[in-house]
């Protein structure tokens, strides 16, 4: 699943839904394992309820989501919009969905290139306009296009083994007492194993993010659109002022500490994400003229 | 080097402006706080000056806010170099804290104006279509010629400018 941005609202609802999952698993084969199911059948079931996992993945997201998949009827604006952008880049529209939400964000999930989907919020659709929302579905098919749920995901089964055989070896320990030390070596090494798929799924993801961002600006042709739709989403384009010049000055002259100053944050001078990536889309701008 | 230099980069910017999107540079005007006594004569001897000045025409507007405005219209060469001798008189006769801006107007389907913040030496565009502003645009104009000209980067201090007389 990629997203558009951080939302730790949305993050938080997807990994309980997987943790929950996760934990069913856990109970479930400790309760076989009690009954004296043997080890490599444990891990053939293990594998298979994973393999399961993966194949309706984008239907537990869409699920603990909220996500409804909506029809032209009840969006027409952003099903032309999808419809012109998958018509440029050549792929198969994917279905939309809306999530009632205030907060602004948009995701695509899916396995493959045909059966993604793209959801966005309600809040999402009040906040953007046309162009900007173009900037942002033409980011998420750029996902699709570029096979990034595929991506993850297999950057990520090496953590998910690790984590299995983190959890399971464990449980090898207590019940297997004549070989503990081949155990704990294999547990330290899926540790390991765990942290660093873990760190370079992160990587490739913000990676990806970058990746999405340019080929979505190139398939609009309107990067500066995407980068204000980042601006409104993030909540940097409301504190750009509205208050008038003049009238900020003549209140300066009555306040201690000036409200002009450069303690506030320099969107163009710091290198966090948002702030990254549209500097880069700006870039991008730039070398169009 | 100066700290008014960045206002001399001007000319050679607005034809950036002009080649990238099409924009041709109209009036400019200085923007400086009314205050009393000797203010007075500080006004008479710019406007003194404007008079004599064969290559521009000019307009003395006071707004609401408690500003007076010299309105320039000619070459932005010429008004460039009008706004730093208005600059000279007024930091000369001690009232250079009272000088809050100096705005450029450049003009296709949309009114872009460049602002001058005097006491950071420094422009950051304000951009009017159809008399709402456009943060877009305004963005690209900062993106296309901010390697010309000193610019403010910090959009949070991109303060609007509503109704200016020019």
């Amino acid at each position: 699943m990629q997203r558009i941005k951080r939302d730790h609202g949305l993050t938080a609802r997807i990994v309980l839904a997987f943790v929950v999952l996760a934990l069913v698993y856990f109970v479930f084969l400790s309760i076989l394992a009690y009954f004296g199911i043997g080890m490599i059948p444990l891990i053939a079931i293990g594998v298979f309820m994973v393999l399961i996992q993966y194949l309706i993945s984008d239907k537990i997201v869409l699920w603990s989501t909220g996500a409804r998949i909506v029809s032209r009827e009840e969006y027409p604006i952003l099903h032309d919009i999808t419809d012109r952008l998958v018509m440029r880049i050549g792929l198969k529209k994917p279905k939309l969905a809306v999530m009632y939400s205030d907060i602004p964000n948009a995701f695509a999930t899916g396995k493959s290139k045909s059966s993604a989907v793209v959801a966005v919020t309600s809040g999402l659709l009040n906040l953007l306009d046309d162009e900007e929302l173009e900037g942002v579905i033409a980011h998420e098919l750029a996902h699709i296009k570029n096979r990034d749920m595929l991506a993850i995901t297999l950057a990520s089964l090496f953590s998910t083994v690790a984590w299995y055989v983190m959890h399971y070896g464990w449980y090898g320990v207590s019940y297997n007492r004549r070989d503990n030390s081949a155990i704990i070596i294999a547990i330290i090494v899926a540790m390991i194993t765990w942290f660093v798929s873990f760190l370079i799924t992160r990587a490739i993801s913000r990676y990806r993010e970058y990746v999405a961002d340019r080929d979505g600006a190139i398939i609009t042709g309107k990067p500066i659109k995407l980068a204000n739709a980042l601006m409104k989403i993030s909540g940097k384009m409301s504190r750009i002022p509205t208050r008038d010049l003049r009238e900020v000055e003549s209140l300066n002259a009555f306040f201690i500490i000036p409200a002009i100053g450069d303690s506030l944050a320099n969107i163009f001078a710091t290198h966090p994400p948002v702030e990254a990536r549209i500097k880069r889309l700006m870039a991008m701008e730039e070398r169009l003229y | 080097m100066r700290l008014r230099d960045g206002l001399f980069a001007l000319p050679s910017a607005s034809i950036s402006l002009d080649i990238k999107l099409g924009l041709k540079s109209g009036k400019a005007a200085i923007c400086v706080k009314e205050s009393s006594g000797i203010f007075k004569s500080v006004v008479e001897e710019v406007e003194n000056f404007l008079k004599i000045s064969k290559e521009l025409s000019y307009e003395c507007v006071r707004d609401r806010y408690g500003y007076i405005w010299f309105i320039l219209s000619s070459s932005i060469e010429a008004e460039t170099a009008a706004i730093d001798a208005i600059i000279d008189t007024i930091e000369k006769n001690g009232f250079s804290s009272n000088i809050l801006a100096a705005v450029f107007e450049f003009l296709n389907k949309k009114r872009v104006y460049l602002i001058f913040r005097f006491n950071e030496k420094k422009f950051y565009p304000f951009v009017l279509i159809n008399n709402k502003r456009d943060i877009s645009e305004e963005m690209r104009i900062y993106t296309l010629i901010k390697n010309e000209l000193p610019m403010i980067d910090d959009m949070e201090r991109w303060y609007p400018m509503w109704n200016m007389p020019l």
